[in-house]
């Protein structure tokens, strides 16, 4: 298992005033999952749901709160430096403003090779020009762009040198956090297509965070749905795109809109209704029940557990 | 209610003009609502601003918006004031940087209606707050907006725009920044206002999805001009324009069989195509001509492409 999550939880600390401590507050629950070689887990869920944390946990950027990652059966947290070190090169990440993550003063020639000073520290500036080159025509731009700065690119272009500055330590696991959802739509079916591609030729593992479910239907084998920094329904893509189990899945299915008015006119006045509990006090049961039309009293009380259903994990009991 | 016609937006860039929208043309019935669609660079949000009179200090608008018979381009700055805010509305992208801080958000909607008494302009704010599903309204409305949620402030805005009943609402990119479940919401509430109102609304957008939701007819713009107009449901069932089945086509779908890629358009969009002759979706365009190139395509009967209609 290249990457593999056991009862994670992830906690920020939360300043509480002058004298008292900060104390932590607990944003992802929890999580578990298995990823293999050549496999796409798509992470789904709301602004503030706790996938784009998540996604830094299993880099090892943000410390376990609870629980364990586990890369290649090892746990980062017990690494010795250098051994973490070359780990991290086999971990990269993608991200969802492609000009604001390249450094605006560097050219995209410096922005690539600089994950090589710091995994292969003794390579020449030769062959790290090479392999950027290299990496840069992999993602469809010529070694021309070597020169640019990124105020020069379009964002498809500068989403590309993310790529490309992601895969030029030669990874096994790129966590992609909302790669395309600032692109074009032109752009982004290019991008989304070039990571598939990429897993293909390359076998990478990819944990895919997106609020489209239209774009993790094509990128996911196995689906994770999040809401307020819990899992509320895990299975594969396929059975999840043919009928999402959780009232909270379901509702997400509903509101992404189909590019079809004839569909989205019985679709109207039927939005989701209701607030999204805040982060800083969530409810003590179901975190979907303030906004569920079917929850019932026990809802609002006791937390459901993610439970076996079909080939699907859902944390409903109804 | 709004007739556009020929509309240009120029900026003057180091000395010289580039043109940014070119001949723009576009009209909306009462309680119609018309979705602009289009990439980054399409021209699509500069068409809004320069119906407000918001372009950039260095940008020009030509041609006719005719509002109500007046046109809105050539109007005296005190004559378009009397209609910014009352006949003609408009909410933005960010609802955040759209209100002030340092108000609280029930002021900032009274002072729409500064010519009732106090009293009573506070009362009307609360009412359309309501409106607009604020739960708790009365209360909230003595919060500042960073105590809103993004969905919430939207709704604020949205508030704000309707309080003047305005006839005509502009709305740039207005759920861009919104969760999915809140952007279902927000597109139902501009829905209901088309329809108990009578408002008008042209709506700028990236996401087709959201036209298919809202939207009685569409405009597709490229390059800063007008590739195809049509009624939504002809254009989402017969594209006609290289473009528009283009894009249709790479917009994900939940409904339809999964390939193993996407359908995508080659290349990328060239900067300043409105400046240059020919079609601007020439050089990614599968049915391109030598004449594409040279000649800029007229929109004729709600569509530029010769190579379609010939």
């Amino acid at each position: 298992m290249i990457l593999e999550a056991r009862n994670l939880s992830v906690a920020y600390p939360l300043p509480r005033g002058l004298i008292s401590r900060p104390a932590p507050l607990t944003v992802v629950h929890d999580v578990s999952f298995r990823l293999e070689r050549g496999k796409t887990l798509g992470i789904v869920g709301e602004s503030g749901c706790g996938k784009s944390t998540l996604g830094r946990a299993l880099l090892h950027l943000l410390p376990a709160a609870k629980g364990e990652v586990l890369w290649a059966g090892e746990n980062p947290a017990q690494m010795a430096p250098e051994t973490l070190r070359k780990a991290r090169a086999k971990r990269q990440i993608i991200f969802q403003d492609p000009i604001a993550a390249l450094d605006p003063r560097m050219t995209v020639l410096k922005s690539l090779t600089r994950p090589l000073a710091t995994f292969e520290p003794g390579i020449t500036r030769a062959e790290s020009r090479d392999r950027a080159a290299e990496v840069l025509q992999r993602t469809g731009l010529s070694a021309d762009y070597l020169a640019r700065y990124p105020h020069e690119l379009s964002g498809g272009q500068a989403q590309r040198v993310g790529i490309a500055r992601a895969l030029i330590a030669r990874p096994e696991v790129i966590i992609c956090d909302e790669p395309v959802s600032a692109l074009d739509v032109s752009i982004q079916a290019q991008v989304v297509n070039l990571l598939l591609d990429l897993q293909e030729d390359l076998g990478l593992a990819l944990v895919f965070i997106s609020h489209n479910l239209a774009v993790v239907r094509q990128m996911a084998d196995e689906v994770m749905v999040m809401c307020l920094g819990r899992v509320v329904e895990q299975a594969p893509a396929e059975a999840f795109h043919l009928s999402p189990q959780h009232p909270y899945s379901q509702a997400l299915r509903q509101a992404v809109p189909e590019p079809d008015p004839l569909a989205e006119r019985s679709r109207r006045g039927k939005a989701l209704q209701g607030e999204l509990p805040s982060v800083h006090a969530p409810p003590p049961g179901c975190v979907f029940a303030s906004r569920c039309d079917r929850a019932r009293p026990e809802c609002r009380t006791t937390r459901p557990e993610l439970a076996p259903r079909g080939a699907a994990l859902v944390a409903c009991p109804y | 209610m709004l007739e556009i016609k020929g509309l240009t937006v120029d900026f003057r860039v180091e000395g010289r003009m580039v043109r940014a929208v070119d001949g723009v043309s576009l009209s909306i019935a009462k309680g119609q609502v018309m979705g602009l669609v289009g990439e980054s660079g399409s021209g699509k949000s500069q068409v809004l601003y320069a119906l407000m009179g918001l372009l950039a200090e260095n940008g020009r608008a030509g041609g006719q918006a005719l509002f109500q018979g007046q046109d809105l381009l050539t109007m005296a700055p005190r004559a378009l004031d009397l209609l910014r805010g009352k006949r003609i509305a408009m909410i933005f992208q960010d609802p955040m940087t759209a209100l002030n801080p340092y108000q609280r958000v029930g002021d900032q909607l009274a002072e729409v209606l500064f010519h009732l008494p106090k009293a009573q302009a506070w009362e009307r704010a609360v009412a359309m707050l309501e409106r607009v599903k604020i739960p708790d309204a009365a209360a909230r409305a003595r919060r500042y907006p960073h105590e809103f949620s993004g969905g919430m402030r939207q709704r604020v805005m949205i508030a704000m725009a309707l309080l003047a009943e305005p006839d005509l609402l502009l709305a740039d990119e207005p759920t861009t920044a919104l969760d999915v479940t809140i952007q279902a919401q927000i597109l139902d509430l501009l829905g209901e206002l088309a329809a108990e109102t009578q408002t008008a609304i042209l709506i700028v957008t990236h996401d087709l999805g959201v036209v298919a939701r809202l939207c009685d007819r569409v405009t597709v713009l490229y390059g800063g001009r007008v590739m195809e107009e049509a009624g939504a449901e002809a254009l989402f069932e017969a594209p006609r324009h290289p473009y528009s089945q283009g894009l249709l086509a790479a917009t994900p779908r939940m409904e339809a069989p999964l390939a193993p890629r996407m359908t995508t358009i080659p290349g990328t969009p060239r900067a300043g195509a409105a400046s240059l002759p020919g079609c601007p979706f020439a050089p990614r365009c599968a049915l391109v001509t030598d004449r594409c190139r040279k000649e800029t395509p007229q929109l004729i009967e709600g569509i530029a492409c010769r190579e379609v209609t010939r």
